[in-house]
């Protein structure tokens, strides 16, 4: 549901929430972008903090500077020309990955769960390699980064490469790092070894957090997701990740990052053809 | 130089500053000191900017050891603190001279202790803060709590003139610690009973609590559709409930985001109170609608601002 105006509501003290509806949607997630980056410009005295997160934009504030009511006044403003865009800036992030890699086996397998990339197969109606395939086949938008840091949720480009996945019954104990998962059609990632209840699809050689910030794409930060991101995932083989892993270790790998611009309007299309390409079947 | 000759058998003593705002978009928690008042009137104490870095400790306090003249001062829990053996008071400024051991033991009213030296602790800024973020292995010494053998680096600084906190607060916050709320944004998620419940039970607070979240436990909080939301961002003291009505509040160095409903949200002037509840005793929620909550923030920034003022010209603390 998106909602007719943007909902303003308070988290305690020091923070209020604006949301733009209630369901996954790049269209929601774009104004949230827009909303942020125009409060960012604007530089209203009293902001301290915005946090994009999918369909809502947190807004921490100091409340003795920016009153309440200027607070939500301001961002009503805004709101109503964020709207307009149409197109935001958008890096392209390249990432390999070992696709249903032992790491993840052994850890579904300690949890007791069946091999969650079969699983996925199994649920999605298709085989192993389609949905490899499937999974790699479109670029992922990422529409919130946290929960740790790195960690992010990302939505399928081209609705028609849309997997399912269920959450995890129960919650694993512990995952590996540097393990992509999905639940929904949403892929998110294990920067650090952590619990988690996502299906594990596999595992990447590169950092996108690092602490230390050697590697200098790491040099502003050290996560490397940004909201409005696209990944492109790439199936690689035991060989290749063992490779890459060594070119990381090293402090050698260099991160495939392209500047570039989306348009929203180029998903609305996809996503106009893919209704006409099923109601012409 | 101070020396840790002890750190305990628990990683829970770090280093922090005030934290690192700014990062909550790339999933990196502010961190800094739980009990804020406790740890900017510390660094007061000792003539250092609100600021400086020094140490928080969690239960149980660390063995130290001045390695030149410098002072202290420890505020906070009470964890009974004492200079080569002899007891000293807590909210003052105590001077060391080089090879004066610091002790801190168990707590024995409150639940964290703060630790200002003199000068700050000098460890390399991290996003621009010192303070220590142990999940992301982030900040302070390593990203990591103290261990035996470690040493502290201590800016320059001239020995402070020895003063003292007038009327400090207490550290025991009592059997039940009552904060204050503000209801939403998903307290419509719960049935009227589960507001209800969580507006008049007391909830014990959990071992497993930690600086990331408080977990309590108590009567249960009924959802009236469903625990999953759409994953959007969490402020500091906001109370998520899970699908078992269990209420868990996130603190310093929460997560940036989450797909639970959340009920209320902590103000942030009880953070502090409820930072020195000790797991086994209660916490109550009282809601309070966002006017009061800011007429009280008011209130608590010029009490914080007023700890300055009643620290001057008090009886010297002799080492």
């Amino acid at each position: 549901m998106f909602y007719a105006e943007a909902v303003v509501k308070p988290l305690g003290d020091l923070y209020v929430t604006v949301e733009f509806g209630d369901e996954l949607s790049l269209e929601l997630n774009f104004r949230v972008i827009a909303l942020d980056r125009a409060l960012r410009e604007a530089r209203v005295a009293g902001v301290t903090e915005t946090i994009p997160t999918t369909r809502s934009l947190g807004v921490v504030y100091d409340p003795l500077t920016l009153s309440r009511e200027r607070l939500v006044a301001r961002l009503r403003e805004l709101e109503r020309s964020a709207t307009a865009v149409r197109a935001v800036p958008s890096r392209h992030v390249t990432i390999p990955i070992w696709y249903d890699d032992p790491w993840s086996r052994e850890c579904a397998a300690a949890h007791g769960a069946p091999n969650n990339v079969a699983l996925l197969a199994e649920l999605n109606g298709m085989t192993v390699a389609d949905v490899i395939r499937t999974h790699a086949g479109t670029d992922h938008w990422v529409s919130a980064v946290g929960f740790t840091p790195a960690c992010y949720q990302a939505l399928p480009l081209d609705p028609s490469k849309a997997l399912t996945a269920p959450k995890y019954q129960r919650p694993r104990k512990w995952t590996p790092e540097r393990i992509l998962c999905i639940a929904g059609q949403l892929t998110s990632f294990y920067p650090v070894a952590s619990p988690g209840g996502y299906q594990l699809l596999g595992r990447t050689p590169i950092e996108l957090y690092d602490p230390k910030q050697q590697n200098p794409v790491f040099r502003d930060s050290p996560v490397l997701p940004r909201v409005g991101d696209r990944h492109t995932y790439v199936p690689i083989d035991e060989a290749t990740y063992r490779e890459i892993r060594r070119e990381v270790d090293a402090g050698a790998y260099r991160y495939q990052i392209e500047e570039d611009t989306y348009r929203l309007d180029d998903y609305l299309a996809r996503v106009e053809a893919m209704k006409r390409g099923r109601s012409g079947t | 130089m101070i020396r840790v000759l002890d750190a305990g058998p628990l990683p829970l003593t770090t280093v922090q500053d005030l934290g690192r705002p700014g990062h909550l978009r790339y999933g990196i928690p502010p961190s800094g000191p739980m009990d804020r008042l406790a740890f900017v009137a510390a660094n007061r104490l000792v003539g250092n900017a609100d600021g400086a870095a020094g140490l928080e400790c969690a239960l149980v306090g660390p063995r130290l050891e001045a390695m030149r003249p410098c002072a202290i001062a420890v505020t906070g829990a009470d964890m009974a603190p004492t200079v080569n053996g002899e007891r000293r008071p807590r909210w003052t400024a105590i001077a060391l001279r080089a090879g004066d051991q610091v002790r801190l033991g168990p707590a024995k009213a409150g639940m964290r202790a703060y630790v200002a030296f003199s000068g700050g602790i000098d460890v390399p800024p991290v996003l621009g803060s010192r303070a220590t973020y142990m999940r992301g292995q982030l900040g302070g010494l390593e990203g990591r709590a103290l261990r035996k053998g470690d040493t502290l680096r201590l800016f320059d600084a001239p020995i402070p003139p020895a003063r003292r906190v007038v009327d400090p607060p207490d550290a025991d916050p009592g059997l039940e610690v009552t904060v204050r709320v503000v209801l939403g944004p998903e307290a419509d998620r719960f049935t009227e009973a589960g507001v209800k419940a969580f507006l008049t039970g007391a909830y014990e607070l959990l071992q497993q609590s930690d600086r990331m979240g408080a977990r309590l436990r108590g009567p249960r909080i009924a959802h009236a559709r469903g625990h999953d939301i759409i994953s959007n961002g969490i402020a500091l003291g906001t109370v998520q409930v899970p699908g078992d009505g269990q209420p868990i509040v996130l603190l310093v160095d929460r997560q940036s985001a989450g797909g639970y409903t959340k009920i209320a949200t902590v103000c942030s002037f009880d953070i502090g109170r409820l930072a020195q509840q000790k797991p086994g005793r209660h916490v109550r929620f009282q809601a309070v609608d966002v006017a009061e909550a800011h007429r009280l923030l008011h209130e608590h920034r010029a009490a914080t601002d007023r700890l300055v003022l009643e620290t001057i010209g008090q009886r010297m603390e002799k080492s």
